[in-house]
């Protein structure tokens, strides 16, 4: 049985990741630990990477070699290979326990905070990146 | 208008402290194939306070490395040259160019900088250009406000005061002070230090990419800053996204709809420089 140790908030969203310690056989129950809960998933740096957090696509190298599977879960090792390899970042599945009131308020603030650093009028090109970025947005809180 | 001249601006550039021999040495060997590790080393080591940046910065809880990083070769084996490189240069710049007081705050500067590093960084390499002169590029993007705030503090606090009480663009209060923006000066002061020119280009047209004479560069970086803000990148307090050129993206083939899959590896490479100075 893996021992959740606590919770680190980490980052600059706020979030929280799990604090695993991790025995050797322990995947079949980070699986279900990951079917149990709803997840949301974030791109983190490779120094916020712990092990025990599971991957939600699969890692690529640089010309575009699978180096690790979508939903492995990361260790030690692996985490120092992909510092060899370069990698810079990695989007991982972490357990998001927000309200639909919650998942609205976060959504609301960050429109306003959107519109706001948008604010006055600009070209056609500048309305093209509000586009990108609000949908980015959204598909970073739901 | 004050009249003070660019001219008189950039007579005063003593008052910068000079630009790092490391920083020197990155930047001068950004094209050059045959530049390794062992040259890097040799060259920074000579310096030992960049030295004890790179590996407090190579040690930080940005990298999380489970054993201790005690030399640069290590650094170097360990994080790679590329990425030894770019903290060099990040922190040697910074380190050095960190002037400020009341209403200009070098590490707002820096932080806004770094971001727009990252982006063009990022931009170059879907767009297959040198990402290590955009880096470069991005990061001293606003170098001429840190010459114009050496130079003639209490002016340039009028134009920050100016900005935020009309919340215009701060190269329109500057402008309107000087006459002339931090663009011009910054782009005056590489060359004074003898960077490449495509930098210099780049710093220059940064606002104006449509003035027509300063190359890809100028759109990579006015590209790039437009990015970071709309990504908001720093966290500025008046943040607001700047005009932005059609003409410059349609150069560059910017699609920002094509482009959105990056913005997060921005914002964790963002996030991983930030952890890595000691910026947060």
């Amino acid at each position: 049985m893996a021992n959740l140790l606590g919770w680190r908030r980490m980052g600059r969203n706020g979030i929280c990741a799990p604090l695993f310690l991790v025995p050797p056989g322990a995947t079949e129950v980070m699986a279900e630990w990951q079917h149990a809960m709803k997840t949301r998933s974030f791109y983190l740096p490779l120094g916020r990477l712990l092990p025990g957090m599971i991957a939600a696509a699969d890692i690529l190298g640089k010309q575009g070699e699978k180096l690790l599977p979508a939903d492995c879960i990361l260790d030690e090792p692996q985490i120092e290979r992909l510092r060899r390899r370069a990698i810079r970042s990695v989007l991982v599945k972490l357990p998001d326990e927000r309200d639909d009131e919650t998942i609205r308020r976060e959504t609301e603030a960050a429109e306003r905070r959107l519109a706001h650093i948008f604010r006055g009028a600009g070209s056609d090109a500048r309305a093209d990146l509000y586009r990108a970025v609000a949908a980015y947005r959204r598909k970073q809180l739901a | 208008m004050n009249g003070v001249s660019l001219e008189e601006i950039l007579s005063r550039v003593s008052t910068l402290p000079t630009l790092p021999e490391a920083a020197r040495y990155v930047i001068a060997t950004i094209d050059d194939e045959t530049a390794n590790a062992d040259s890097l080393v040799d060259r920074l080591n000579t310096d030992p306070i960049v030295v004890a940046r790179i590996l407090a910065a190579a040690n930080s809880s940005a990298f999380a490395l489970r054993s201790r990083i005690d030399s640069m070769r290590q650094a170097i084996l360990v994080l790679g040259l590329k990425e030894i490189r770019s903290i060099t240069l990040a922190t040697a710049v910074i380190d050095r160019l960190n002037l400020g007081s009341g209403a200009f705050d070098p590490r707002i500067l820096w932080r806004h900088s770094l971001g727009v590093a990252v982006c063009a960084r990022a931009i170059a390499e879907d767009l297959r250009y040198n990402p290590e002169a955009a880096f470069t590029a991005g990061l001293l993007h606003d170098i001429g406000q840190m010459l114009l705030f050496a130079a003639v503090p209490e002016l340039f606090e009028e134009a920050l005061r100016r900005c935020r009480e009309l919340d215009e663009p701060i190269v329109e209060s500057e402008q309107a002070v000087f006459g002339f923006d931090h663009a011009v000066v910054g782009a005056e002061l590489v060359r004074h230090w003898r960077l490449p020119t495509e930098i210099a280009d780049g710093i220059g047209g940064h606002h104006d990419p449509e003035g027509g004479h300063f190359g890809e560069m100028a759109d990579l970086i006015h590209v790039a800053e437009v990015l970071s803000h709309a990504l908001d990148l720093g966290k500025l307090p008046d943040n607001r996204v700047p005009a932005v050129s059609s003409l410059a993206c349609a150069r560059l083939g910017i699609d920002w709809a094509d482009f959105s899959p990056r913005m997060a590896d921005i914002e964790a490479a963002y996030d991983e420089i930030l952890l890595a100075l000691n910026l947060h």
